[in-house]
């Protein structure tokens, strides 16, 4: 797969510019590295900004418009892939991470709250922040409130429709799209600029949302 | 005064667990002197380290660099006490085969697995990352483990860990296999034939040692 990098990702953004049709923007996703970087582990810095590079350089080629770096678990390796995205002039980052809810908050998988990893991010230069993945739609009006009030930029929220179960050897995610759309619509209340949807979430889960935002805004 | 070996052992327990190697090493080298066997030095203070750093991880009070950090100090002390442990017959736990599955190439839930069951006594068989179910399967044939665990972070390579369990009941082999994947639960494991789900590196070896009882 290695050798095909440029070839994979100039056909993904080729197929949602397809999608898009010039209505909408194109995104292109750039997610964790699956390794560890020093020094927790054996990855160096420099190699992990050149890998990041890499990948961002054939995105912002190929022509999308931002650049949304997800999934990350640390603050640390989020900044160098938020780095690699302005080295390679991105004029648009959105830098979305990934939170465990437990008993003593909210917290990555290495214990940064997101407080600090939001006013880091937007210290180096993130237009946007975010939060995706997770467990499901619960508490993700809390924390979207929270962020708002600590944060003066655009936020994103992009959950996982809840766990998954597997039912005829297919995965079949628990949130459904109506419990979709009044979390779309308690998130645009709250003042959360972008939403979306992680694992489990469909292009229907997305039309519900998007037809919320439309309700919403022919209310206001 | 000298401090007894309670004392000693208890204040190791308490270096580990803070990261701080240099008196951690110091603190052994005093119990060697004070003729405390490996063996003891091992049971008194450091597995025991490696017990709590796994409970606070689980009650999210320590992260992933904490857990890292431990089982880095407890490889080079192993390395220290390994040696002089030989006459002391540590036996292992037993064998694991771990991998992750086809399709996915996440691995750092499998290493922190991989470090803590080996800081616990297992001797662990690491297959890598995008296995199939011959590749499991075959190293089984070769091996005879004690317990297989499967591992995958994506949403999307997760179900491929069905049709591995699928391949080992098919052949009757019914030798316990355990999932660790993000965003499951118990359901997710009892649903595919899993014998048990770690929801973390420390629920992962903890549940090992049962199913090895």
């Amino acid at each position: 797969m290695e050798d095909k990098i440029v070839e994979i990702n100039q056909l993904a953004v080729r197929i949602a510019k397809e999608a898009a049709c010039d209505k909408t923007y194109v995104a292109g996703s750039v997610e964790i590295l699956g390794r560890v970087i020093e020094p927790y582990g054996e990855l160096p810095r420099d190699a992990a900004f050149q890998i990041f590079k890499e990948q961002i350089k054939i995105l912002l080629g190929a022509g999308v418009d931002a650049i949304l770096i997800e999934t990350m678990i640390l603050l640390d390796e989020a900044l160098i892939a938020l780095e690699a995205a302005k080295n390679c002039g991105s004029k648009i980052t959105c830098v979305s991470m990934k939170f465990e809810d437990g008993e003593h908050g909210v917290f990555t998988s290495y214990g940064e709250s997101p407080r600090v990893c939001a006013d880091k991010l937007k210290e180096v230069g993130a237009e946007i922040i975010g939060s995706n993945c997770g467990h499901g739609f619960q508490s993700r009006i809390k924390f979207g409130r929270k962020l708002r009030e600590t944060l003066d930029i655009p936020i994103l929220i992009q959950p996982n429709a809840g766990l998954p179960k597997v039912e005829n050897g297919k995965l079949i995610y628990e949130e459904s799209i109506e419990r979709f759309e009044v979390l779309v619509e308690d998130l645009l209340e709250v003042g959360i600029n972008y939403i979306g949807g992680c694992c489990g979430t469909t292009p229907e889960y997305i039309e519900a949302a998007n037809k919320v935002l439309k309700r919403v805004n022919n209310k206001n | 005064m000298s401090e007894s070996v309670e004392q000693l052992l208890a204040e190791l327990e308490k270096s580990v667990i803070n990261g701080k190697h240099e008196e951690a090493e110091q603190l052994t080298d005093q119990l060697l002197v004070k003729k405390v066997g490996p063996k003891e030095i091992l049971d008194g203070a450091l597995l025991k380290d490696m017990n709590i750093v796994g409970e606070r991880f689980c009650n999210q009070e320590l992260f992933i660099p904490h857990v890292l950090v431990a089982a880095h100090a407890m490889k080079a002390f192993m390395k220290i006490l390994q040696p002089m442990l030989a006459n002391d017959k540590i036996e292992t736990k037993g064998k694991v085969l771990i991998g992750t599955v086809k399709g996915d190439v996440h691995d750092i839930g499998k290493n922190l697995v991989v470090v803590m069951l080996e800081d616990a006594g297992y001797k662990v068989i690491d297959i890598g990352i995008g296995k199939t179910d011959d590749d499991f399967l075959n190293e089984y044939e070769k091996l005879k483990l004690v317990v297989v665990g499967l591992s995958a972070l994506l949403a999307s390579t997760m179900i491929y860990m069905k049709e591995v369990i699928d391949v080992y009941r098919n052949e009757n082999i019914n030798v316990p296999i355990i999932v660790g994947v993000a965003q499951v639960n118990q359901n997710f494991a009892d649903e595919i034939g899993a014998t048990a789900f770690g929801k973390n590196s420390y629920e992962a070896v903890k549940i090992i040692d049962q199913l090895g009882r």
